[in-house]
């Protein structure tokens, strides 16, 4: 079943089109890889779907739902949540104050309860738990998130995100500016979400190596437009991407 | 924050605390320090009422606004025969009221838009209380206004007063208290640090400060009335844009996060002006030298220093655990 | 009175006014535009101009362009002290600043109450007499605000566009990190631009010093307009502020002339909301850009 339909989605700004025309669809399950030389407008396509930009043209649809437009905060209720690239968490909050904060929108008390009972923070603070550990960062979780390493920071924006129960992830370059090391960590740390949780994930990602390793399938945008879809392997022995990476001359020599 | 495992030797100090307040009447030297702790127990509501707001992300430079709004709304309503008891609580409902409508309009923009439209909007409440002079009673203000009275006993003289003001000052902190640890608080300061992430966790930061603005502004407007009723005097001078400097001021001193922090700043900030109020100019020097003074040295308030140290004990506790952990 | 004659007192009222708003806006807009600070200040240094020219050619008969230098050249050096003590350390934080922009407010206006008293003082004119066109009276005294005024505003204009300082300024306000890596010390910048603008506000109220009377607390109500006139003319716009201040001015004395001084505040108010509303960016503002 697809999760997620995208049809002829479009952006532009002024007279600039970002991304036009591109369909394709995630099915539950999928582990996505959406790749792209620098510009494609990979990012773009990316808030747009998340909710974070409005699209020109086109409707996004998940659960078959037509979200296309609605805020970031309605979509992630119902089970869409994304990750940023950069500020991704709570610099201030101790660590497991980030994870609990994730969990906020789907507790059950609302917006009015919670005012005389703590229950809602002990629930929302073993959920957090339990993601902390997923990410192994439960040692960590008195510290603030600001003392933690470069990598630990990044994990945690994953956790913060998986908090809210999502049933979609989208992480936008999880892996970008990691070491190596980090790098391997995360992704392994992202398998393991991937089967312990069931969760359906898309992934922007720079890094071949990353997007290789863990994703099924893989969309590739250059200059706004949808170019190749397939397996990875295909993907990367499709002339049209090694065209759009490595230039004309590559293709031809 | 988390809230920290709360230890019996807090409740005693916050139980000593009150009873001292409570106490106050009977050993204050004379009236005079009745007055002041009144005046503490007022400012203190208008300083968590900020920092409610403070604590969604935004500051309002016009927080003597709302105040003013309320004590007119409840000096003209008693002075028509209501209830001065209910009175109150209409002041805060529509000074509230203009918070949300207002709010709803302009807190959808980047900070420095919402402080300007704050700001004006003291400064307009100020310019009808002067123009509406048919109703509002001009620059003069209106005199005679009623004491409140609670169940035919009327609080006219300072000690019959300062129980009551004590009242709905240790109320306001508890509530304000229950407002920081519930899920609301909690989206609350989650909006403040971060309100992309906050958003895309699923939360409507929009609503969250303008309930937050409400909040805080509905105080506001009950704290005005209660201080209109208890000098019997309103005018378009009781509220100017410098009482929201000082309320500001007194928020940034005492500590922007927490209860504790305008508790710390009403304290050493409230005796000052009356203290000094021979030289008028003096005060306020002072005030703003500890504002931009604070904000260099001490920027997250004098309450911070208490807990800094607090958290230090409490990560030398973590860690210990840590170790103990490991070596079994 | 015929209604030409109150019509065009209207509007060289209006311009007046306008050209004193547009002088403090466009030194609120530089500061925000370059150093990233609301300051609640500004019309502080306006106060402690007019206030230092009334004592030196109100009640001590300095010569008047020595008047004018002296008050300008000490409420400069001031802006100066205040941007090494108190605004360098702000640069950048918007809520921090603008607090501590409210501090510094406090004090200079409370100094001056202290050191001089709180009773306000009145200038004698300039000039006096009427320059007459047609049959219409222009009094000299108004006029010689708006001359004066518009002197000042072209000056900075040249000064912004034909010159390095200048130009580097635009630079640091359209990102100070990539002037920074071109070579322009930025360090330098902030002050230039910080004192500049304490300038403006200190020659405006000389300018204005004779046409109004001078109490230490004539401050805020300029730095409300001035903060008003630039989120309608677009935060860090120049133009935005000439054209805003001009608009200003003019509402303010059409309608405190045919309806009420309050009535023009709330006008202003919803003009705001408006611009606010529906062109965040101002009227004349660019776009900040997604980040």
């Amino acid at each position: 079943m697809s999760m997620l339909e995208i049809e002829s989605l479009k952006r532009s700004f002024g007279g600039l089109v970002a991304v036009r025309n591109v369909t394709f669809n995630v099915n539950e399950g999928d582990f996505l890889g959406l790749i792209g030389p620098n510009g494609a407008g990979k990012t773009t396509l990316f808030n747009v779907i998340s909710g974070v930009l409005r699209p020109s043209a086109g409707t996004v649809r998940f659960l078959g739902r037509d979200i296309s437009g609605k805020p970031a905060n309605q979509t992630v209720r119902q089970g869409l949540s994304r990750t940023f690239q950069a500020a991704t968490i709570y610099p201030e909050a101790s660590v497991i104050e980030n994870a609990a904060r994730g969990t906020l929108a789907s507790s059950l008390t609302g917006l009015w309860g919670g005012f005389l009972s703590s229950k809602w923070r002990v629930a929302a603070e073993e959920k957090a738990f339990h993601v902390l550990d997923l990410f192994g960062l439960t040692r960590r979780a008195a510290l603030k998130a600001r003392e933690l390493s470069y990598g630990e920071q990044r994990r945690l924006g994953v956790a913060i995100a998986l908090a809210s129960d999502p049933k979609l992830l989208m992480l936008d370059e999880p892996v970008a500016g990691l070491n190596p090391e980090e790098a391997a960590e995360l992704a392994s740390v992202l398998r393991r979400v991937k089967s312990e949780r069931g969760v359906t994930m898309v992934m922007v990602e720079h890094h071949m190596r990353t997007v290789m390793g863990l994703c099924n399938r893989v969309v590739v945008l250059d200059h706004g437009t949808l170019i190749a879809e397939g397996t990875p392997a295909e993907v990367v022995s499709n002339p049209l991407v090694i065209e759009a990476y490595l230039g004309k001359e590559a293709v031809h020599a | 924050m988390n809230p920290p495992t709360i230890k019996p030797m807090y409740y005693v100090g916050v139980a000593v605390a009150v009873v001292l307040a409570a106490l106050l009447p009977w050993f204050a030297p004379n009236q005079f320090y009745i007055h002041l702790a009144t005046l503490g127990c007022m400012n203190l509501m208008l300083v968590l009422g900020l920092a409610i707001i403070a604590r969604a992300g935004q500051l309002s430079m016009g927080h003597g606004g709302f105040a003013l709004v309320g004590g007119y709304v409840s000096a003209l309503l008693s002075m028509r025969g209501w209830s001065p008891l209910l009175s109150l609580f209409i002041a805060g409902l529509v000074a509230a009221a203009i918070a949300a409508a207002l709010g709803w309009i302009i807190l959808r923009l980047r900070g420095v838009y919402f402080v300007l439209v704050a700001f004006a909007f003291s400064q307009i409440a100020v310019l009808l209380a002067l123009d509406m002079s048919f109703v509002t009673g001009g620059a003069n203000g209106l005199v005679g206004v009623p004491p409140i009275s609670i169940f035919g006993h009327v609080l006219l003289t300072k000690p019959q007063f300062y129980p009551f003001a004590l009242v709905c000052a240790l109320t306001t902190l508890l509530l304000t208290w229950l407002l920081y640890r519930s899920p609301l608080g909690t989206m609350m300061a989650a909006t403040a640090e971060n309100q992309r992430l906050t958003e895309s966790s699923g939360i409507d930061t929009h609503r969250v400060q303008v309930i937050a603005f409400t909040i805080g502004s509905g105080i506001a407007g009950f704290a005005g009335a209660l201080s209109t009723h208890y000098l019997r005097f309103i005018s378009p001078d009781s509220y100017t844009f410098w009482e929201s400097v000082s309320y500001l001021t007194m928020l940034v001193v005492g500590g922007r996060d927490g209860v504790l922090g305008p508790v710390v700043g009403v304290l050493v900030l409230t005796p000052l002006p009356e203290l000094l109020r021979a030289t008028e100019g003096l005060q306020h020097i002072i005030y703003g030298a500890m504002l931009v003074l604070c904000l260099m040295f001490v920027p997250n308030g004098l309450a911070s220093l208490v807990q800094t140290w607090r958290s230090r004990q409490r990560v030398a506790g973590t860690g210990a655990a840590i170790v103990a952990e490991e070596v079994t | 009175m015929s209604m030409e004659i109150i019509l065009v007192q209207t509007v060289v009222n209006g311009l007046m006014v306008g050209m004193i708003y547009v002088l403090m806006a466009i030194g609120f807009t530089m500061v925000f535009g370059i150093m990233r600070i609301v300051n609640f200040a500004h019309g502080e240094f306006y106060m402690v101009g007019a206030f230092l020219f009334a004592i030196l050619y109100g009640s001590n008969d300095v010569p008047f362009s020595i008047s004018v230098l002296l008050a300008v050249g000490a409420t400069a050096l001031l802006g100066l002290l205040m941007e090494r003590i108190v605004f360098r350390r702000f640069r950048g934080n918007e809520l921090n600043g603008m607090i501590a922009s409210v501090g510094v407010a406090l004090i200079l206006q409370n100094s001056v109450l202290l050191m001089w008293g709180s009773s306000s003082r009145t200038v004698p004119p300039v000039i006096s007499g009427v320059l007459s066109v047609g049959g219409i009276v222009f009094p000299w005294s108004r006029l010689v605000v708006i001359i004066g005024a518009i002197v000042a505003v072209v000056s900075l204009n040249l000064l912004i566009g034909h010159t390095r300082i200048g130009r580097a300024m635009r630079a640091v306000a359209q990102d100070a990190e990539i002037a920074q890596v071109q070579g322009i010390r930025v360090d330098v910048i902030f002050p230039v631009a910080f004192v500049l603008g304490v300038s403006l506000a200190a020659f405006a109220g000389v300018l204005m010093a004779p046409v109004l009377s001078v109490s230490p607390f004539i401050g805020l109500a300029p730095t409300l307009k001035a903060f008003v006139i630039v989120v309608i003319g677009g935060l860090g716009s120049v133009p935005g502020a000439v054209a805003g201040g001009l608009l200003i001015g003019l509402i303010e004395s059409f309608a405190g002339t045919f309806v009420s001084a309050s009535l023009s505040e709330i006008l202003q108010f919803l003009v705001v909301i408006a611009v606010v509303l529906l062109r965040p960016q101002g009227l004349l503002g660019r776009k900040e850009r997604e980040a």
